[in-house]
């Protein structure tokens, strides 16, 4: 089976102006959230992932230095 | 970090109080709250229903519960499920004294749930301000909780009584897999009329902040604490006030205004059913410039009346006043 990047559920995003946001949290409160402004092609690979894909489709769609950035971010996750 | 001069289009978070109804009377109480206390036309099932579908459709991504105390809604456990199932992270403010075997069972089936438990000291000093046997009660919820996959924090209101007990407290949220959450005592609700009594000595805002800087993993809760001791930033994270810009408060009757702490009449931005969401929140970005004149919490500032207009605490810590 190919490994599949996606959206971690303590990730969540929207479109906001013409750009977008990331809020990324996992515990009670907004304390030690991350919450930072992102282009719109962030927003698009999130979307592309809302449901789990393979890597080799997302990287095919956007490019392999995206999905790499954003994995390494955390925004993205994969799984095996 | 987005801007304040740069309104957004939705809240990131909100603090949601959904009754003034509790079983308990703290003296310290934010909001006022105690047994009967319900405001007269809190929003029923249907209105927080519909409240949260348009919650949803402005993809605030975070809801923080409190009141009073939730879970005294007999329909609060439904409300919760109408949050969770739209992937809308919940985060619930509760005394812990209404979490019986059965509630528990339906919030650990909830994700994504947070629990915050509060516990405002050691017993003695917990009792004090929040009732005798409470601080057992909370023990007891502590024990169960942690055998459940419920994701819990304990909160704790640092107070002059009870800062010497944070090393304590923290041990024990530790040994039940719980985080400790401190916030800040504010002139707010009941305590506008302890303020005095409770609040922190410069001496003890020194000690907690050295003590905080000696535990990075104890999350606080503003601007308070975004600061060390030493007037430099903690981390970079939310803590910088977001009143009106980033998140906003919801009373029990639905009416909007920058933060739990800042529910004054002249700071109302709208209302949810009345208005809906969307149209007070738009509206608070013209309330934001009466509140951000102010360094550290405004609320802190203009709450206590300081006649400089600052949050006097704050100043002390970067000025020795």
């Amino acid at each position: 089976m190919p490994a599949t990047v996606h959206r971690p559920s303590h990730v969540k995003y929207r479109r906001e102006g013409d750009g977008g946001l990331v809020y990324d949290h996992e515990n009670y409160g907004y304390e030690d959230a991350s919450l930072y402004r992102v282009s719109e092609a962030v927003v698009d690979v999130l979307e592309f992932v809302e449901e789990p894909r393979p890597r080799a489709t997302v990287e095919a769609e956007f490019s392999p230095a995206v999905v790499d950035s954003l994995l390494e971010r955390g925004v993205l996750a994969r799984a095996e | 970090m987005p801007s304040d001069r740069d309104p957004l289009s939705a809240p990131v978070t909100i603090t949601w109080e959904v009754t003034l109804g509790c079983n308990l009377h703290c003296d310290h109480c934010l909001s006022g709250s105690g047994p009967g206390h319900q405001m007269p036309g809190e929003l029923g099932t249907e209105e927080a229903k519909s409240f949260i579908a348009e919650l949803d459709e402005m993809d605030v991504f975070q809801v923080n519960i409190g009141g009073g105390e939730p879970f005294v809604r007999p329909d609060m456990l439904e409300l919760l499920e109408e949050l969770t199932a739209r992937d809308i992270s919940t985060c619930v403010s509760t005394n812990g004294t209404q979490l019986d075997e059965a509630t528990l069972d339906r919030v650990e089936a909830m994700d994504p749930l947070f629990l915050q438990v509060s516990m405002d000291g050691l017993r003695a000093e917990n009792d004090a301000i929040r009732g005798e046997g409470v601080y057992d009660q909370v023990r007891d919820a502590l024990d169960r909780l942690a055998d459940r996959d419920i994701g819990t924090t304990v909160n704790t209101v640092v107070t002059r009584q009870n800062v010497a007990d944070l090393p304590d407290i923290y041990d024990l949220a530790e040994s039940h897999d719980a985080g400790l959450r401190l916030n800040r005592f504010r002139p707010s609700g009941r305590g506008e009329d302890t303020w005095d009594e409770f609040r922190l000595t410069e001496d003890q805002i020194r000690f907690l902040h050295g003590w905080l800087a000696d535990h990075p993993d104890v999350r606080t809760g503003d601007s308070f604490f975004y600061l060390n001791a030493l007037g430099e930033v903690r981390n970079d994270t939310l803590k910088q006030c977001g009143a009106g810009s980033l998140t906003c408060l919801v009373d029990p009757v639905g009416d909007v205004f920058p933060c739990a702490f800042t529910q004054w009449d002249h700071l109302a931005s709208g209302n949810v059913v009345e208005d809906g969401f969307q149209t007070a929140w738009d509206e608070i970005a013209n309330l934001r410039s009466r509140i951000d004149d102010h360094e550290g919490c405004p609320a802190v500032a203009m709450g206590s009346a300081d006649p400089d207009g600052e949050d006097p605490q704050l100043r002390a810590i970067l000025s020795g006043d």
